[in-house]
């Protein structure tokens, strides 16, 4: 899981511009200035692109937090 | 056309293009719309010292194919631009016979996330490239 936190924190780094973001497995949305609507699709669209994975939009709104979406990933990886 | 479809109907691949070039009085139009009164844009003579043949089309006016594609050209009314990016290779001019293309290159159902890839030619030649992204709300 702490594999996945560190896969992770460049992507959102990137997509909030701040290189001295940090987040952890409970991180959320209230958490983060700026994770509006826009930027969660921008922060969605470049976890796809990074994992080379498709989310469904039943299984993104089903994450609470940073933990959980590192979650979903490795159980979609494992699927593959 | 309807202009009215469903998110399944952007497959990636999906490609749209279309002719376009800007005239002399488009270049005076989007000088007073943006206040960018550069002679490269304005002044014929000053764009010869320039070594250009003739003023050049302001970069940002070539960008509103982009919104002419997110706003007008889908196969579909529900899609908001989000975002646009651009690199100018070489320069266009007035009257210039452009060519403005677009390819889906990602879909993202989570999110009803579209990416486009865009080219703007002339003669087959590219002239500028980009990425054009929206988001699709029915």
């Amino acid at each position: 899981m702490t594999d996945m936190i560190e896969r992770l924190l460049p992507i959102f780094r990137n997509v909030f511009d701040d290189d001295n973001l940090v987040i952890n497995v409970s991180t959320t949305a209230k958490d983060l200035y700026g994770w509006d609507s826009l930027a969660h699709i921008r922060l969605i669209v470049a976890i796809e692109k990074s994992f080379g994975l498709r989310f469904s939009a039943a299984e993104i709104s089903n994450v609470k937090n940073v933990g959980q979406m590192a979650e979903l990933i490795l159980s979609k990886q494992a699927n593959v | 056309m309807s202009n009215v479809r469903t998110w399944n109907q952007y497959v990636e691949g999906l490609h749209i293009e279309w002719p376009f070039s800007f005239s002399i009085e488009n270049m005076k139009s989007f000088a007073k719309l943006s206040s960018d009164y550069n002679p490269i844009h304005t002044d014929a003579e000053f764009a010869k010292s320039k070594g250009f043949e003739l003023p050049i089309v302001y970069g940002l006016l070539l960008s509103s194919q982009m919104s002419r594609l997110i706003g007008q050209e889908l196969p579909d009314k529900n899609a908001i631009l989000t975002g646009i990016q651009m690199d100018f290779m070489l320069p266009c001019f007035p009257e210039d016979q452009l060519i403005f293309g677009a390819d889906l290159v990602n879909k993202s159902d989570a999110t009803y996330a579209l990416e486009f890839k865009s080219r703007i030619s002339r003669d087959g030649k590219t002239m500028c490239h980009g990425m054009v992204s929206a988001i699709w709300r029915p």
